[in-house]
């Protein structure tokens, strides 16, 4: 790879050798902020996947000689009000974490970016009309709108999905129809479009390649914020109902025990924070190796 | 200075038209019947119709927006389906009590977010500055109704120090003024009212402080070391100004100016973070209203909650472009 690169643009400068996306790699596995997060998401991942491999014991099974033990030997983080195991209760969970995480990022990417395409590629009165939407979603408080939106379709794990993921579109689409009006200038567009490219080739081929890396970032970040929000919405009782071992409603069934049997309240609070954490991290890890103004 | 402020809240009109539709709409797209979803299983037929011909909901769409708008600027918000009382009323006893909690909690996490941030970034590279940060990151990361609920188990019943639930103190009589707690036990001169009133709010605003404090220690930290690495700070110290001086007078003076957008835009936010404090602490607020509300199938509550909540995320959100124009001679002379 690097004979090839080396010949394209010889003499090679030091530093230019490497391909933009190996550069980025090498930068991101030297990034410690970028390694913790990823870190911590791969593990997450990965008990999530196995989570019944790893469990101890059936999440929703209930035991009425094991109710509210404090953590032991048999059960390390304890047992909940109907003799659950806690352990197993927050690894099952995990699942449904990253599924809510990835299905209401997934359904914001995918409206907010087809939105800030065609807003900043095609400007004009479809511009004004799609960015003034976005400006209306964007004035409602973050939780207050999901809330709205949840009053609505009523309470359900995937309607929390659907919420969260509808108040997140406005900033994927500011964010791409940004980074697609700083391409849109480049000379690289005109000369496709001189030599007879379709628009939709070039939006497919230029201009969503060039603004990859933004919506990589918001995506990450926006995946803890996700996590964090669905939690909020079913401790609220509005999201998962029980006996789904989610940790949002986890934290609210534990609220009657709370002084009796604090672990109970205590875990599944330390697993969300976890999760947000891993992808904090990671998110700003790549904002630093991805953004061209933040390398040193 | 004028002719920015005026383009500023022009900008607000067609906002304000989108959040009234989005709001007017909400019932229209409850899936199904919405009068049959707001009466529930049982409901007769004849009740079905009557609450639908009281809603309007016979009439064209654009009648039934043109008379929501128009009863929306009389400060109607309709009635609630639950208790009949007039939705305003019910916003206007609750809503400061939200208030208080957010100016509260803003105060708290300005304070601290400031002085962290800034110590952190005098002394980059030292303990604090790193112990700072990794705080600052976490903080970001947690739950606000977890760090509640830990708070409560670890302040309200180990330690015994914070009451744990409420606004004010069984038996202890408020006098209703101001509907705002705190003002009111100010008012009429009631230390014990004043004293409950504040104990009850120390753990709900440390609560909802924790994640702007974090984002404003951040950000304190991230503009001041841009302050601080300018040619005037070098200047200033050149010409042999204390240190104290050039930090405290030049530095944090400039530094200021973003910050201040942080803490208001984060002020707006606090108002939708105060559904799930006010959860935790059984805090009589508009979120434990909307939450008690969407329970209830109460409708007009949700809407009436949702619509001055977003008119005052609105509102804030101008007040903090303006106040930035005034602070910031760039915009100011643009």
């Amino acid at each position: 790879m690097a004979d090839r690169a080396s010949l394209q643009n010889a003499p090679a400068r030091p530093g230019s050798q490497e391909r933009p996306f190996l550069a980025a790699v090498r930068r991101f596995r030297k990034n410690r902020t970028a390694s913790m997060g990823a870190a911590i998401c791969i593990a997450l991942a990965l008990l999530a996947v196995f989570a019944p491999l790893v469990a101890p014991y059936d999440p929703v099974k209930q035991s009425f000689r094991d109710q509210l033990r404090p953590p032991c030997a048999d059960h390390l983080l304890g047992t909940d009000e109907f003799g659950r195991d806690m352990l197993s209760r927050i690894l099952y969970g995990a699942r449904l974490a990253l599924l809510v995480g990835f299905v209401a990022v997934s359904i914001a990417l995918v409206a907010g970016v087809a939105l800030g395409v065609v807003a900043g590629y095609f400007g004009g009165w479809v511009d004004n009309v799609i960015m003034r939407v976005m400006d209306v979603l964007l004035a409602f408080p973050y939780i207050l709108l999901a809330i709205g939106i949840m009053a609505i379709l009523g309470p359900s794990l995937v309607n929390v999905m659907i919420a969260i993921g509808i108040v997140s579109v406005p900033e994927y689409a500011r964010v791409v129809r940004s980074s697609v009006l700083v391409v849109k200038g480049e000379d690289f567009i005109e000369a496709a479009r001189a030599v007879g490219a379709t628009d939709r080739w070039i939006i497919t081929k230029h201009v969503l390649r060039n603004c990859l890396g933004p919506v990589i970032v918001q995506a990450t970040l926006s995946v803890g914020r996700a996590i964090i929000n669905a939690a909020g919405l079913s401790f609220l009782g509005l999201g998962a109902q029980p006996p789904t071992p989610e940790w949002g409603s986890m934290l609210n069934a534990g609220r009657p025990y709370m002084f009796d049997a604090p672990w109970i309240t205590t875990f599944p609070g330390i697993a969300i924070l976890i999760a947000v954490l891993g992808f904090n991290l990671l998110g700003d890890g790549l904002n630093e190796t991805l953004d061209p103004r933040l390398r040193q | 200075m004028l002719a920015y402020i005026a383009r500023r809240l022009l900008m607000v009109v067609p906002v304000l038209v989108g959040i009234s539709v989005v709001v007017f709409l909400m019932v229209h797209l409850i899936p199904g019947d919405p009068v049959q979803v707001m009466l529930g299983e049982r409901a007769t037929d004849e009740e079905i119709a009557r609450l639908r011909q009281e809603l309007g909901l016979n009439d064209p769409i654009y009648v039934q927006y043109a008379r929501f708008l128009g009863r929306v600027a009389h400060g109607d918000l309709g009635r609630s389906l639950r208790s009949n009382s007039r939705v305003v009323d019910e916003i206007a006893a609750r809503f400061p009590v939200t208030i208080e909690l957010a100016v509260a909690s803003i105060l708290i996490a300005t304070v601290f977010g400031l002085l962290a941030g800034c110590v952190a970034a005098v002394h980059q590279h030292s303990l604090f500055d790193y112990f700072t940060m990794v705080l600052a990151l976490v903080g970001v990361s947690m739950p606000v109704f977890w760090i509640g609920l830990m708070l409560v188990i670890l302040f309200g019943r180990h330690l015994g120090w914070f009451p744990i639930a409420g606004v004010v103190a069984d038996g202890i009589e408020l006098a209703r003024v101001t509907n705002f707690p705190l003002l009111d036990s100010l008012l009429s001169g009631n230390v014990a009212a004043l004293r409950s009133v504040l104990s009850h709010l120390v753990l709900p605003s440390i609560t909802l402080a924790t994640i702007p404090v974090a984002i404003i220690a951040r950000m304190t930290r991230s503009t001041m070391l841009n302050v601080l690495r300018q040619d005037y700070i070098r200047t200033a110290k050149a010409k042999g100004l204390a240190h104290r001086r050039v930090v405290y007078k030049h530095a944090l003076k400039n530094a200021l100016v973003p910050v201040v957008t942080v803490v208001g835009l984060q002020f707006g936010s606090l108002l939708g973070g105060a559904v799930l404090t006010e959860t935790v602490f059984a805090r009589p607020g508009i979120g434990r209203l909307v939450v008690t509300a969407i329970f209830a199938r109460d409708y007009p509550m949700v809407q009436g909650v949702v619509l001055v909540g977003a008119l005052t995320f609105v509102f804030t959100n101008l007040a903090v472009d303006v106040l930035y124009a005034l602070l910031n001679p760039k915009i100011r002379y643009a």
